[in-house]
Formats: structure tokens, sequence, C-alpha cells
């Protein structure tokens, strides 16, 4: 890995020293989308713009539809309403697959297991004509930049699943379309080759200038890479945000839970001074304070497990809670603690660096939270 | 991600459906209207009704069934075992075994019941036996045990495969489960084994009685008078009589009784597994009767635990895999050893081997034209049976269940009609357009008989075939026929391969309905041969066996020869 780290720096430079080949990715413009399948309903109205260059993960649950979005823009699915625009052009069930010049890289890769490697990757180039000499260096350029030299006369069933993974990569960019599709290309992969690739992809992705769009349901994959992701939820988009945004604003309680582990806690309004405070009705602990006025008479809040601080004093405070340990489990870096508490069940992260605050199963902790920092939730 | 909307150009659509109607109507679907409307009289059924109430037919009928009860039996208790040893073989060996047991469908049909005519005849293998033991020597030509073993040979196969498929899909760890609970291997056998390859036996028996009841050939050649079949007498009532009424009110009632069995036996059975016709991707089968036990099996099961035996259980399987490929390449082997035989004699040379035969037919310049006529029909069947199963195999895909059972019927329908029926019903069919004695016509004809078998092999190389290819391709810019010819073909290579060879093989051995409808001026090899059969019986037919049974071997090993020469040439690249 290393050698392709320095293969690709090399690369960079080379790139950069003449700017005139830098590439640059498409826009796309979705809106009101609409797909039924019989009576389900696929895609119910999804719009988004996506900037030149973006890394855009889509990402939800199965049946969300973020897959079928997905074949909407490559063009294998033929979308009942709405307009699909590739850089100003309009993309319409008149442009099949063939003619739209994207990059899809498929879940099992599909890679053509009559042809080698450089056959494989070559196939596109050959589709579109090029001159055999140029085909020869486009090739070789896009093998190195996957490093796969050595295995270039392979054929598929002869390279492990990591190594197709990065066939189908340089079989979709060797031709540079303006965007690249990956429908969850990493799912088969084991988690160490999976940060490995992740960590390749978006070096890509930052080389190249190409427009990505990313399908996953894995919340993880979706925050590490992306630079925007997509919540998407039987067939509409939840929230468009970056990956903190969503983190520490969720706009509601589906992508509070989705994305990243969370509490979610129920509470009713109350003036508290000149401001706003939400109280939990059994225990008067304070849950959220605010200056603006409140939408209805109760609402819930979202408390990120790592927001809650162990300490040992200080239960009484309105802004913390005792609570005793139900399970923990040790992630090295971190203790994951399921806790029950007068507020109900929590669940609380605590770093290495505090592992001395607690003890064992069984035993009695306090956790507290800052009240101006807890997410108010849109319902 | 969802299927992709592939519309291939309009024009391969309406030429697809176009000839795939025009070959189905007129060599199929017009032949068997055709014979039900000669086969009406006035009254209606009249026809019916005298040939029912006939006494000779009757007990023609009665034969029938009793010879098809009797081979199914012999198949079932020789296959069964055969292939149970089958699967508990070591893989190195089983595709060699494999390929033995589908030998023989590669060989003449008539080549393999001329070498059961001489094991069977005076100076045959049993004969030579019988005296040998001091036992009679007459010929068992003309017997039912003949006949029966003669059929069973031909069938074997067929019965083999789908119980062999049946029992592949059943984990052996079960086996071992069964006994570590304490159950013996005779009593593991009856609970568990047993129910679970039921599906493929029933497979077997069902597929073999039916075709059983429609065989021609062999009977004919085999059975001789005194084991008289349905088909013989259809065909001797055209043939001899001219009778259309009777030959046809026989034949539509021999239809009527294999659909009726063909849809009590769906019930029962998945049809695709009778048939080979793999649904999906993957390769356990699951016929959607569940294996059910009950009090009878439990009661079986106590009784087998005590059996003598059982743990050579195995080993008694062995035994009958051997015997049955015996059964199954003797005909071939013996063909080879007849030919050599320096007499006019039917029987193995024991005076030293001669070449006279060889010269014979080397000489004789009416088995060039008749081998050149062959190859000519073939070729041109095997395209068309090609093209067309090809179209209704895709199409049969991606229909819905209505119109996929319609397409998956009539195209597997030639295989399951008694040959003699489609003969009697294409040759009324082509007198009325005037095609009898046309080249084309003919491989028309042939092709009607072909495309089951190309539709099959077709269709599960489709089963197998990832769709997302052609998603990748069409994301890389292929436009759908650079997709379909630089994708899809050569990664369906071997299937395609298969079905043409099929095809022509089908085509090449075709007989019965080319009796009918070839004149004089297109004799093609099979029809020359049997020409000959009724003319004298000598080694000559031996010797044109032979060859051609080394005409396919050579065309067989040329092709993997050439294969994998391309695949060495491929990974050099």
């Amino acid at each position: 890995m290393a050698s392709s780290v320095r293969q690709m720096t090399r690369m960079i430079e080379e790139e950069t020293a003449n700017p005139a080949q830098a590439r640059r990715g498409g826009a796309l413009r979705l809106a009101g989308l609409h797909k039924r399948y019989g009576a389900t309903h696929a895609l119910k109205g999804v719009s988004l713009d996506i900037e030149p260059g973006e890394f855009i993960a889509l990402l939800g649950p199965s049946g969300c539809g973020k897959t079928t979005l997905l074949g909407a823009i490559a063009g294998f699915v033929e979308i009942d309403e709405g307009t699909i625009a590739l850089d100003g052009a309009m993309l319409t069930a008149a442009t099949p697959p063939y003619a739209r010049n994207l990059g899809v890289v498929f879940q099992q890769y599909a890679l053509f297991p009559h042809m080698s490697v450089e056959r494989n990757i070559a196939f596109p180039l050959e589709i579109r004509r090029l001159p055999r000499n140029q085909i020869d260096v486009q090739v070789a350029r896009a093998i190195d930049m996957v490093d796969l030299r050595p295995y270039a006369t392979r054929f598929p069933h002869e390279l492990s699943g990591g190594q197709q993974q990065r066939v189908a990569l340089a079989r979709a960019l060797v031709y540079a379309p303006p965007v690249l599709l990956l429908d969850e290309p990493l799912g088969a992969l084991d988690r160490r080759l999976r940060d490995t690739m992740q960590a390749e992809l978006k070096n890509l992705h930052r080389r190249l200038g190409t427009t990505f769009i990313y399908v996953t349901h894995d919340q993880d994959e979706a925050l590490a890479m992306a630079d925007r992701v997509v919540v998407m939820r039987a067939g509409r988009i939840e929230q468009v945000g970056t990956p903190l945004e969503l983190y520490e604003r969720p706009v509601n309680d589906f992508v509070a839970r989705f994305v990243g582990e969370c509490n979610v806690l129920e509470g009713q309004w109350r003036q508290g001074g000149s401001r706003h405070e939400l109280v939990h009705a059994e225990t008067g602990k304070v849950l959220h304070r605010s200056s603006s006025a409140p939408a209805g008479p109760a609402a819930r809040i979202a408390l990120r497990p790592e927001w809650l601080q162990v300490t040992s004093l200080g239960a009484d405070e309105p802004n913390a809670v005792r609570g005793k340990i139900m399970q923990s489990r040790f992630h090295g870096s971190e203790t994951l603690l399921n806790v029950t508490s007068p507020l109900g069940e929590l669940l609380v992260r605590v770093p290495y660096a505090s592992r001395f605050r607690f003890g064992t199963d069984g035993a009695d902790i306090v956790m507290k939270w800052n009240e101006e920092e807890t997410v108010l939730l849109a319902d | 991600m969802q299927s992709a909307r592939f519309n291939s150009p309009a024009v391969t659509t309406w030429a697809g459906w176009g000839l795939s109607t025009l070959l189905l109507v007129i060599v199929f679907i017009a032949p068997l209207l055709l014979v039900t409307w000669r086969s009406l009289g006035d009254p209606l059924f009249q026809n019916y009704v005298a040939v029912a109430q006939s006494e000779a037919i009757q007990a023609i009928m009665v034969r029938t069934i009793r010879l098809g009860l009797i081979v199914t039996l012999a198949c079932a208790v020789l296959g069964y075992p055969a292939a149970y040893a089958l699967v508990r073989v070591d893989p190195r060996w089983r595709t060699l075994l494999l390929a033995a047991i589908m030998l023989p469908f590669l060989s003449s049909y008539l080549v393999r019941t001329y070498g059961w005519i001489a094991i069977l005849g005076n100076n045959g293998l049993f004969a030579g036996i019988g005296g040998w033991l001091g036992w009679s020597t007459t010929s068992l030509t003309g017997t039912l045990s003949g006949l029966v073993v003669a059929m069973t040979h031909m069938l074997l196969p067929l019965m083999i495969m789908p119980i062999f498929t049946s029992m592949s899909a059943i984990d052996n760890r079960q086996m071992l489960a069964c006994q570590s609970l304490g159950a013996g291997p005779a009593e593991s056998f009856v609970r568990v084994y047993f129910p679970q390859s039921l599906p493929g036996l029933l497979s077997g028996i069902l597929l073999v009685f039916i075709l059983s009841l429609g065989f021609f050939i062999t009977p004919a050649l085999i059975g001789g008078a005194r084991e008289t079949t349905l088909s013989q007498v259809i065909y001797m009532f055209i043939n001899e009589l001219f009778d259309w009424k009777r030959s046809s009110s026989l034949a539509v009632g021999l239809l009527l009784v294999i659909i009726i069995l063909f849809v009590v036996a769906s019930r029962v059975v998945d049809l695709g597994m009778m048939f080979g016709v793999r649904r999906g991707t993957t390769d356990t089968r699951r016929s959607g009767r569940a294996a059910r036990t009950g009090r009878l099996t439990t009661i079986i099961a106590r009784a087998a635990a005590g059996l003598p035996l059982q743990h050579h259980g195995l080993g008694l399987c062995r035994v009958a895999l051997g015997l049955s490929l015996v059964v199954l390449l003797l005909p071939l082997v013996y063909v080879l050893l007849v030919s050599f035989q320096p007499l006019r004699l039917l029987a193995l040379p024991t005076e030293g081997l001669s070449l006279n035969w060889y010269r014979t037919v080397l000489g004789k310049s009416e088995w060039y034209d008749a081998t050149l006529n062959s190859i000519a029909v073939a070729g041109l069947a095997t395209l068309i049976a090609f093209t067309i199963g090809l179209f209704l195999a895709t199409r049969a895909r991606t229909a819905s269940g209505i119109l996929r059972s319609i397409i998956t019927t009539l195209a597997l329908g030639p295989i399951a009609l008694p040959v003699i029926v489609l003969a009697l019903g294409i040759y009324a069919v082509f007198i009325q357009l005037g095609w009898t004695g046309n080249i084309f016509a003919l491989a028309f004809a042939h092709a009607i008989v072909a495309l089951p078998y190309v539709f099959t092999n077709m269709a599960n190389g489709l089963a197998g075939y990832d769709t997302t290819l052609d998603q990748a391709a069409s994301s890389l810019g292929a436009r759908p026929w650079t997709s379909f010819r630089r994708i899809k073909v050569p990664v369906l290579r071997t299937s395609i391969v298969t079905a043409c060879v099929l095809a022509f093989l089908i085509s090449f051995d075709e007989l019965v309905i080319t009796l009918f409808i070839a004149g004089p001026a297109l004799p093609t090899l099979p029809v020359r041969m049997w020409a000959a059969t009724s003319q004298n019986i000598s080694p000559e037919l031996a010797v044109v066996g032979t060859l051609l049974t080394l005409l396919v071997l050579v065309a067989f090993g040329a092709i993997r020869l050439f294969d994998r020469r391309r695949r060495a040439a491929h990974h050099a690249s």
C-alpha cells in the first residue's frame, strides 16, 4: 500500500505540472424524480443539486431508494416524472446508458470473465474507437493508477475481491467520465481491506476531480469519505449536509439514529428566566436550553453518547443524572456503556483516557451533559 | 441495480417473433391440428370408437403399456443406485463417467439399435453365452426381454440424470448427522436420503415411461411382429394401408394419453427439472413440493434397519453403476468389433479381423451422397433451430407468467411428443404445401425436433448469466449489438456450442420424419441405413455406424483442441 501512495504522489506531481490535463467533474441537477414499481413508490419526488467534483454519499437503509436513484442517473431505471441534467444537458429516456458517458462501479464488479484485466479496461476505449497506441497508453496509466501492474494479463477469476474492485474502478475511470457512480462497491470486502480502499478512493477522488456519487448503507463509510451526505428513507431525502452537519445537527429522529449512535430524550418546554428550557417530565432535568421560541409544548433532543461526560459528583445538578451500568464493551480507544437511569436507557461513550472514571457492570456512575449543545429534533 | 431496460432494435424483435411463429406453426401446431382434423369423422368420434373397439388394437395398447412399465422399472432399478454411486465418486472420475453416460446420445440411434440387433441375435453375445452355459441359443430379437434390454439402454441416461441432479443437492453431512444420532445406514437412507431424492426419481420415472410409450425405431427393429407397439401400428396404417382415419385417430389418442400423463406429472414433480431446465442462478433445486415422511416411512425404516448387507450399500451401488455403463456402452463397442467381421454375419470376428466391409462401404457412392445430404440438412437445421431457440430462451426469461409458460411449452413440446405423431402431422401439412422432397423444408422439420434441446441449453446458460455484465457494457458505452457480440456471446460460448452440436447431431440422426417427407431424391444417411436394414443385415451397417461414431468423436476432439488453443492464446496476449 505504501508503494501505491508513493506512486500516486508521483502522479499527482506529474498532473499538477501539466494543469491543462486536470479534469473537472460534472454537475448534476436532479429535480422532482418519481419512480413507481407497481404498487411500490420507490422515489417520491427526489431533488438534489450536485456540484462539480463533489463526493456525494447516498445513505440509507435497504429499500430507501438510493440504488434506484443511482440507476436512474445511470440510465438503467426509467423514471416516471422529473428531470436529470448533467452539465446542463438533459438525460432523458432517449439517452440510453451507453450514450451517457458516465462511469459505473457495480456491487459485484461485473468484470467481463472472458477478458483479461487489460482487455477489460481497454473495452470502453475500444468502443470509443480510439487508436490502438493511445488505448495502450491510457490502459497502462489506469492500471498503474490502481496499482495492478503485475496482474495486467490475469483474468478476473484469478484475482482477489479487492483486486477485482480496483479493476472495476480503473475500467470505469479510464475514459475520464465527468461523474462516477459507485453502488456499494466495498460491501463484499473484509473490514481491513475496506478501510484501505476507502482511503484509496478518497485519494483518487481528490486527484482526479471527478464527481463521485457513492451509494452505501454504512454510515461510517459515508461520514468518512463524503463531502456531503444525502440521507434517504422510503423514497425521500431526509437531510443533505456535510458529515459534521449531519452528526451535530440532525433534523429528525431518523437521521439522528441512523447517522451515528444516539440517545433520544423527550421533554416539556417551560420558561426559565429569559430563555426556554426543555425539561424531562419525571426527573425535572434540563435537557436543552434555547433562546428561540418553541414550536409546541413538547420536543425531543438528540444526545450523542460521547456528549455524556462521566463524573463522580454532581448527580443532583439539573444537567446531570445518576445511573447503573448494565453492560460495558471495551473497544480499545473507547468503552461503550449501556446504562439504566431515571431518564431511560442511555448509551455512553467513554474515551480511553477516562477509563478509570467508572467501575464494572452493576456499578453506579454519574453522567453530565451540556444542555446548550444537545440537538433539538424536528419530527 | 434494477433490471436493465434493454430494448433490442425493433427489427430483431419482429424478425425473431416472425420466424419463431412460422416454425412453430408450420411444423408443430399445424401438423397437430391437421392430424386431429383428419381423425374426426362423421359422426365426430367415429374413428376413435372404431379403433378402440378393435381387439387387435386393444391388445397392442396393453402390450405397449406393459412394455413401458417394465422398461421404466428396469431403468429405475438400475439407474437409482447407479446415480447414487455416481454422486459419491471421485470428482476427477465423475466428469469422465458423466461423459460416458451421455456418450450414447451422441452416437446414432440407429447404430446403437443395430448393435443390439447384433448382440441379441442368433450369433450374438447372449446366444454365445447361452450356448457356453448350455442354455438355448435362440435369438432374443423379437422377444420382450430383448426389447426391454435395448430400450433400457436408450432411456437409462434420462433416468440417471434427474436422479443424479436431485441427489447432488443433498448435503452429504446429513447422513453423518443421522449416524451420529444412532441410525444405521439403511434407516438413515429410508428416513432422510430417499425422501429428498424422490423428486428426481419421480421425474426420471415419468419421463422414461412417457417417452417409452412413443418409441418407434427400436420396437420396430427389435420387437418384430410379436412385440408390436402403438407407434408401429400408426406407421403401418399410413405406410401400407394409406388409412388416414385410423392412423390419425390412434395418433391423437396416443397424444392425449401423453398430455394427460404430463399434466398429472406436473402436479407431482417440477417439469422444469424433468427436462433439465434450471430456474435462477442457484444450483440447488426447490421443487416447491417438500419431501414429506410419515407413518409409511417409519414402518419401512424400522424394517430396513435390520437388513443385511446394508453397510455394503455403496458397493452394491457401484456394481449397478458398472452394469449401467456396460448396458450403455456395449452396443457401441459391439458395433465397432462387428465391423471387422470378415463374413456376412452379425457376429464378433472370431476368425480374425478383416477390412472387407470397410472396402465395400467406402466403395459405394450412395453412402457418400447420403452423408453429404445429411450434413447439408443438419447444417441448415442447426442454423434455424439455434436462432429461434436462442430468441425464445431470451424472451422466456423476461416474460411474465402466462407468456413464459406458453413459450416454454411450445419450445419443449416436440420433445414430449411421440415422434411418429409429429411425423404424421408434418407429412400431412407438407403434402398440402407441396414441400415433400425439398431440402429446406426438411431442414425446417428437423429444426423443430432440435429446438427443445437448443432451448434447454440456452435457457440454462442464460439462467447462469450475470445480467449486470450487460449493464456494465452499456455503462461503458457499448450499444446493444456490440454488447451482445463482445460480451454475451463469448461468455455463453459453452452453452452455444453445446446447443449447436446437439442440434446438429439430432438433425443428422433424425429418421422417422425424414422417412415420411423426404423423397427418394433426398436420402439422408439414417434413411439409407433404414433401407439397408430391410434389404439385408450385414456388417456393412456396422461399418457405417462405426465410421459415423468415429466422425462424431473426431469432430468433438477437434472442437476441444481448438478451444484449448484459443484459451492458451488468450492467456498469452
